[in-house]
C-alpha cells in the first residue's frame, strides 16, 4: 500500500483498523450520483404533485451522505464514509419510491376522472332530456 | 465550510432518527420489520394481479430482503439494509400497482371514446338542427346566406310613394323578421339603405327608420338593431340594398360570444 505517499490514506488505513467490525469502506461517491440521478429522474417525473414528502425525504438524505462524505474524509473517517455511502443508497431508493407512488397516484387519479366522465356521458345518453 | 455546519446538525438528525447511534455494536435488528417486509413481499408475489407488472422491481426487493435477513452484527448496517428492504417492497407494490391503473386508464378511454364523440355528434346535430330549423322560419323571404349572416332585401315596392311608411305586404315579412329574431336571441338585425342625393337620401332614412320602428314594435330590443344608410350605392354599408329599398342582414354572433347553443 503506498500509505506513505498519501497522508489521507495511511490515516483511512488506520481508522479502518480501529473500527472493529467494518469491513473494506465503500467510496460513496458513486452512491451519491446514483442518489442524484434518480432525484432528478424523480423531478422530471413531476413526482412532487403526488409524492412531495418522499421526495422530500431523499433530498435530505442526500444532503446527508453529501456532508457526511465531506466531514468523513476531513476525519479520515472510515465509518463516516460507509455511513455516507448507505444515506446515499437510501436517498436513491426514496427517490425511486417515491417515483413509483406518484406513477401509481397519477394513474389511479386518471382512472377516478374517467370513471366519472363515463358515468356523466352515459347518465346524459340514457336519462332522458 | 460555514455552511456545512447546519447541514450536519440536520445530518446528525437524521442518523439519530435511523437509529444509527449505537454503531458497530450489536444491537437486535428490527426482527419484526424484517418479517414484515418479508410478508408483505409475499404477499405481492402471490397476488396474480400484480406480480407479473414489475418483475424487476420485485427482483430487487427480494435481493434486498435477503440481504438484511443475513442480519449483521453492525447494528446501523442492520438497519440500514432493514429499510432499503422496506422500501424497495414498498417501491415492488406501486409500481405494480402503478402498471394495473395504467392498464384500467386504457381500457376506460377505449370505452370513454365513442361515449365522448357521441356527445359530440349530439350537440352538433342539435346546433344545425336549429340552425336549420331557423332558416326555415325566414324561408318564404328566400334570405341569402353570406359571410355575415342571413341577408333579405324589401324592395321599394313594399313603401308607400310618399311616406316611405310600410305597406301591409311588408309588415307580413317583417313579422317573420321578428319572429326569427325572437328565436334566435344571439343574433342581430342591421338595417341598410342608401339614397343618392337629398331627396332619395331622406327618403332612405324614413324607410329604414319605419323598418326599425316596426321591429321594435314587435318587440326586438333596440340595442339589437343597427341603421345605416348610406349616400351611395357605392358604399360598403349599404351593400345589397335594392335602389329605394331596405337590406336587412341578420348576422351571427360573433365567434367568442356565442351563447350556448338550444337555449
Amino acid at each position: 500500500m503506498r500509505i506513505g505517499q498519501l497522508g489521507w490514506l495511511g490515516g483511512l488505513g488506520t481508522a479502518l483498523a480501529l473500527v472493529a467490525c467494518a469491513s473494506a469502506p465503500p467510496a460513496p461517491d458513486a452512491a451519491i450520483a446514483a442518489a442524484v440521478d434518480a432525484i432528478y429522474h424523480a423531478e422530471d417525473a413531476r413526482v412532487s404533485d403526488y409524492a412531495a414528502q418522499e421526495l422530500r425525504t431523499a433530498r435530505e438524505k442526500l444532503d446527508g451522505a453529501r456532508d457526511a462524505a465531506q466531514k468523513a474524509r476531513q476525519d479520515h473517517s472510515a465509518k463516516g464514509l460507509r455511513q455516507a455511502q448507505w444515506l446515499a443508497e437510501e436517498a436513491q431508493a426514496d427517490a425511486q419510491y417515491a417515483e413509483a407512488k406518484a406513477e401509481r397516484e397519477r394513474a389511479q387519479a386518471a382512472v377516478r376522472e374517467l370513471k366519472r366522465s363515463i358515468e356523466t356521458l352515459s347518465g346524459s345518453d340514457g336519462g332522458g332530456t | 465550510m460555514d455552511a456545512v455546519a447546519p447541514r450536519l446538525h440536520r445530518l446528525a438528525a437524521l442518523l439519530a432518527s435511523a437509529a444509527w447511534l449505537n454503531a458497530c455494536h450489536s444491537a437486535p435488528v428490527k426482527e419484526q420489520d424484517l418479517r414484515q417486509a418479508r410478508s408483505e413481499l409475499a404477499a405481492l408475489e402471490a397476488d396474480p394481479n400484480l406480480a407479473s407488472r414489475a418483475p424487476e422491481a420485485i427482483q430487487e426487493a427480494e435481493a434486498a430482503l435477503r440481504e438484511a435477513e443475513k442480519q449483521p452484527s453492525d447494528a446501523t448496517l442492520a438497519a440500514h439494509l432493514v429499510y432499503m428492504a422496506e422500501r424497495k417492497v414498498a417501491t415492488a407494490r406501486a409500481l405494480a400497482e402503478a402498471r394495473v391503473a395504467e392498464d384500467q386508464v386504457q381500457a376506460l378511454q377505449a370505452q370513454y371514446a365513442p361515449l365522448e364523440q357521441a356527445a359530440r355528434a349530439k350537440a352538433r346535430a342539435q346546433i344545425d338542427q336549429r340552425e336549420q330549423w331557423l332558416s326555415q322560419q325566414l324561408a318564404d323571404l328566400q334570405p341569402q346566406q353570406t359571410a355575415r349572416g342571413l341577408a333579405l332585401t324589401l324592395g321599394a315596392a313594399l313603401f308607400a310613394t310618399s311616406s316611405g311608411a310600410l305597406k301591409p305586404e311588408a309588415e307580413t315579412r317583417l313579422d317573420l323578421v321578428a319572429d326569427f329574431l325572437a328565436q334566435a336571441r344571439e343574433r342581430r338585425v342591421a338595417i341598410a339603405a342608401y339614397g343618392e342625393g337629398e331627396l332619395e337620401y331622406g327618403r332612405a332614412q324614413k324607410r329604414a327608420a319605419a323598418v326599425k320602428d316596426y321591429l321594435l314594435g314587435r318587440g326586438v330590443d333596440e340595442e339589437r338593431i343597427e341603421v345605416e344608410v348610406a349616400i351611395s350605392s357605392e358604399a360598403p354599408e349599404a351593400a345589397g340594398a335594392p335602389p329605394g329599398g331596405i337590406r336587412l342582414l341578420i348576422t351571427r354572433p360573433q365567434e367568442d360570444d356565442t351563447p350556448a347553443p338550444g337555449g
